[in-house]
């Protein structure tokens, strides 16, 4: 009986300590540290990547914007349902990219596909979007979605969204591989702590603190970044799996590889014959790294730079230049575009959709 | 390996672990010390591993031939076997030759027995150095112990010193003089030169354990210390990892016992262990980092100053940005220390208190007494006091101080902007000397004037207030923050933080002080004018050069205006500095060593929660490397 009472106390005071460091770092994080609410709403699709979750509304909090973003049954961030047979005479716009390319940070009339989409109008030109853009994806999950649903919608042109991250995710999923100077589909799948995720938020609890809960957002920020950059890579190499991480180094001088920027050339060129072989042009969106409200920096691998007349780039730098000072970014979460920002760059891209005549023949 | 990284987490449970579970063999844990140091050291660069045994075998020898006239051959015979393994060890050995993993879960280790020796010539004439040099020495030594005793301890005195300052000076001077000696040429004759730097690599932490193991063999030569006969004791000494790279420089007379016998831990030790370890990441990586980025962007535009850079007009946020890096360069450096504090504390072992609160210093020579003690101390014992001190006048007195400060500030650094900043502290410190001088003596004639009975009494007070630079020459005993005492020949700095409160010129041997309130504002005063001296030393260590100096005196000075830029600034210092202004001063009004002492439970619980909380949500991402690791 002393025992059971005293196992009891101890258990009630452990159980009050949780509960009490719950309060206090949720009412911290609130009130020092507001977190991020971006909960993403990703599943496994049948091909083997991501994709957004069908069906889906739901709000993303930041401190300076609250939006929300809603996907329709095929998990495309759209209001309706898009057929995959286009109507008689119209143009179709697939943008693949990542958060980047979903709209992160501002409402569905405000992304960059949209202001594009709008200018090609007011232009003249019959044209409707499909974006096929899932957060966190790399241009080999982009040359995946293409050929497995992107193709599907018809269309008549094929924006990827390009951004710094693309380089590393592309050696870390390890669907493609360059060997022997080819490319080379190396797995089928590549679902990064999804299945956990589509598990856990069946439980209706944990789904509420995924969108309600600083502390719980925090956590999984911080873990996440642990886990991804820290913990996933030495435990690959110390069980010397076949390490897409040790391409990201040469092994010999010790510097970054060469290869991310090869595997993204590969990519990108297959992405290109895939698209010709389907009728349909491909543009570049070079999405640059901010430094401040005046100085940008392109990732794009060096290499294609001097190859513009083999691939179509736009890359907003010039006119983002002559914003100085102006804010385009989102300065307070992950740097995504702000409503100006996606404005700019929708014009951009209207622009070199004009210019370099993507869309100048007969709608098929 | 950081302390504020992911490995240095890993290695260091491991390290505890494998530590206490050997708790009945303190020997057995001092190996145990030993390899994790080396592997922590060497986790850098193993390279320059060699150097901490080097310097560590060099004491080893000097301090038994100069205590005990000679080394026994099995002494000598196992130094030589150390000092040579490690060479080839550091440096003949490619340790990327060896690939260790797990192959179908099972562990296993690959070699590549082709590419296993360095092939560098370089690195082979050094270790062939290193054995002709072992060998040459061993047949030399017998007649050097036959020397006469005086010479002989001076002669392997001398040994030590100029052998570790000769490694200190080429690895951390020689590209800095060499390069200043060339544009020096070149700027007064016209001739180029040519490029006369090796480009050095500069070894992590070798200021200091340098430092640590002269201070280790002068002691000895003092005879304030017995040698130890043990190399590996006097190797887990130097190479103690808590306080290897960034100090406190700790004295054998302090730590060296501890390895001597078993070492305890209760609870209490653990939590004030933890507790340290939590701080000192708090002040780390929530308060210095995020102080470093509005320093860092506000000192960057200047980088490449001279005198056509056009002075900003908002001069005040200028001024906050030198607070920042005040509060920087302070959490920085005291968040290393507390992080090396607690978890040697969790290893049993107490090291050292190196900052007393510093920037409540009211003078000069208190702000030194509160700074970096172990350097302070360090530079008083063995540099200004064989100096003189102030044993032979007034005016050798301001040279000594004036020597004393510019090589601590050469210490720092290989460049002018710190010598700068020690000549300036020297500066201050003649200066205050000077007008406390003045003072007494203005003292003494305005008691005379008033009340000539008490005249000899107030002497005798205004006397201790200049006292504080009057060395002991005798054995003291000093409290350690541990509870124990060791002797030491030099009154050292206090180890325990004491209950601050100085002689005021107007307090009245056996009066009361009816000047409660005066004093107060008095020394507010003090600890402001001194922490805006101390804020113009931080410019001359932190400005990439003097134009920079000029640059931010004359906006601060001549442009004193406010700007939404400084807005940020002093919000940035507000929002991170906050909670670590408030426990500071709280554990200034209680006098303890830490903060959460003598408090409810309930309340400590609340200050783990915050500062847990910080560190989760206020950190700045990525391990930062620490100032001092620079020196």
């Amino acid at each position: 009986m002393r025992f059971n009472r005293s196992a009891l106390m101890l258990v009630a005071k452990v159980g009050t300590g949780c509960v009490y460091f719950l309060l206090v770092g949720e009412v911290f994080l609130r009130f020092f540290s507001p977190q991020l609410m971006l909960p993403r709403y990703v599943c496994a699709t049948d091909y083997g990547i991501r994709g957004n979750t069908p069906s889906q509304s739901y709000w993303h909090r930041a401190p300076e914007y609250r939006i929300n973003i809603r996907t329709n049954s095929k998990g495309l961030r759209a209001d309706g349902e898009i057929p995959y047979g286009k109507p008689q005479g119209m143009r179709r716009i697939m943008l693949l990219g990542d958060s980047f390319g979903m709209g992160y940070g501002v409402s569905l009339e405000d992304t960059f596909l949209a202001r594009m989409v709008d200018s090609l109008r007011a232009a003249g030109v019959k044209c409707e979007p499909v974006n096929l853009s899932v957060s966190g994806f790399g241009t080999a999950e982009e040359l995946v979605a293409l050929q497995e649903e992107g193709f599907r919608y018809e269309p008549d042109l094929v924006v990827i969204a390009w951004h710094a991250t693309d380089l590393d995710d592309n050696v870390r999923s390890n669907l493609y591989a360059i060997e022997g100077k080819e490319l080379v589909r190396k797995n089928k799948t590549f679902l990064p702590a999804v299945k956990s995720r589509e598990m856990l938020f069946q439980v209706a609890a944990f789904r509420w603190l995924a969108i309600h809960s600083h502390l719980y957002c925090c956590l999984r920020e911080r873990s996440a970044e642990v886990v991804k950059f820290k913990i996933m890579p030495a435990m690959r190499r110390l069980m010397d799996l076949d390490s897409p991480e040790s391409e990201l180094t040469d092994e010999v001088a010790g510097t970054p590889s060469m290869y991310p920027q090869e595997l993204a050339i590969a990519l990108l060129s297959e992405i290109q014959r895939q698209c010709r072989l389907h009728g349909a042009e491909l543009l570049i969106l070079d999405i640059p790294t901010r430094h401040s409200r005046t100085e940008f920096q392109s990732t794009f691998p060096s290499d294609l730079l001097d190859r513009k007349d083999v691939f179509h780039i736009y890359s907003p730098i010039a006119d983002f230049q002559r914003l100085s000072g102006e804010k385009l970014y989102w300065e307070k979460e992950h740097g995504h575009f702000t409503p100006l920002g996606c404005k700019i760059v929708g014009e951009g891209l209207a622009r070199s959709v004009m210019e370099f005549g993507l869309l100048a023949g007969e709608a098929m | 390996m950081l302390f504020n990284s992911i490995a240095f987490a890993v290695f260091f449970i491991l390290t505890l672990s494998s530590y206490w579970l050997l708790r009945r063999r303190y020997r057995i844990q001092n190996l145990l010390l030993l390899f994790a140091s080396y592997y922590f050291y060497g986790f850098w660069d193993v390279r320059f591993l060699f150097l901490i045994v080097f310097s560590t075998v060099l004491d080893y020898t000097c301090a038994l031939s100069i205590r005990n006239g000679h080394m026994t051959l099995w002494q000598r015979a196992r130094a030589s076997l150390f000092l040579f393994s490690a060479a080839l060890f550091c440096l003949g050995i490619n340790l990327k030759a060896f690939d260790f993993g797990f192959v179908e879960h099972w562990p296993s280790l690959a070699v590549d027995w082709q590419h296993v020796l360095v092939s560098k010539p370089a690195y082979w004439r050094v270790i062939f150095a290193v054995a002709i040099g072992i060998l040459l020495f061993n047949a030399a030594y017998p007649r050097l112990t036959r020397l006469e005793p005086n010479h002989r301890r001076r002669f392997f005195l001398a040994m030590s010193v100029v052998m570790n300052l000769a490694m200190l000076g080429f690895f951390k001077y020689f590209d800095f003089f060499a390069a200043s000696l060339q544009s020096a040429v070149e700027s007064v004759t016209g001739h180029t030169l040519g490029n006369w730097t090796l480009g050095v690599i500069l070894p992590v932490g070798i200021s200091f354990f340098v430092f640590q193991t002269m201070s280790y063999t002068i002691d000895v030569y003092r005879g304030c210390l017995q040698p130890s006969t043990a190399v590996t004791e006097v190797a887990v000494f130097v190479s103690f990892f808590p306080q290897l790279v960034a100090g406190p420089i700790e004295r054998a007379s302090h730590l060296m016992p501890q390895f001597r016998r078993p070492r305890t831990a209760n609870l209490a030790c653990f939590r004030s262990g933890l507790w340290l370890i939590a701080w000192g990441l708090f002040e780390k990586m929530v308060v210095a980092d995020n102080m470093a980025r509005v320093v860092n962007s506000t000192f960057a535009p200047f980088s490449n100053a001279d005198g056509m850079t056009p002075v900003p007009q908002d001069g005040l946020r200028l001024l906050l940005a030198i607070y920042a890096f005040a509060i920087q360069i302070y959490c920085d450096f005291a968040g290393y220390t507390d992080i090396a504090r607690g978890t040697a504390r969790l290893l049993g072992f107490d090291i050292m208190l190196n900052f007393r609160l510093p920037y409540l210093a009211r003078n000069p020579s208190d702000f030194w007494k509160r700074w970096h003690i172990s350097l302070s101390s360090w530079l008083r014992d063995y540099l200004y006091i064989p100096l003189g001190g102030n044993r032979h006048g007034t005016l050798q007195m301001y040279r000594n101080l004036v020597l004393t400060m510019l090589l601590g500030g050469l210490w720092h650094g290989a460049a002018w902007t710190f010598v700068l900043w020690g000549a300036f502290h020297g500066f201050i410190l003649v200066a205050y000397r000077v007008v406390a001088e003045v003072s007494k003596k203005g003292a003494v004639l305005i008691r005379k004037v008033q009340c000539p009975a008490g005249a000899a009494e107030s002497e005798m007070l205004a006397e201790s207030l200049v006292g504080e630079g009057a060395e002991s020459s005798g054995v003291v005993s000093v409290e350690t923050a541990g509870g124990g005492s060791v002797k030491c020949c030099r009154r050292q700095a206090s180890l325990r933080l004491p209950v601050s409160r100085s002689v005021e010129p107007t307090d009245v041997p056996g009066g009361e002080n009816h000047n409660g309130l005066a004093s107060v504002g008095v020394a507010a005063v003090q600890i402001l004018i001194m922490f805006h001296l101390v804020c113009l030393g931080w410019l001359l260590f932190r400005a990439q050069n003097m134009a920079t100096v000029g640059i931010f005196l004359r906006s601060i000075f001549l442009h004193p205006h406010w700007s939404p830029a400084a807005t940020d600034v002093l919000w940035t210092l507000v929002f991170y500095g906050w909670l670590f202004v408030l426990l500071e001063a709280i554990r200034a009004r209680r006098g303890t060593e830490t903060v959460l002492e003598h408090w409810p439970w309930f309340v400590r619980l609340n200050v783990w929660l915050v500062v847990l909380m910080s560190l989760l949500a206020l950190s700045v991402r990525g391990a930062q490397q620490f100032i001092y690791f620079a020196f």
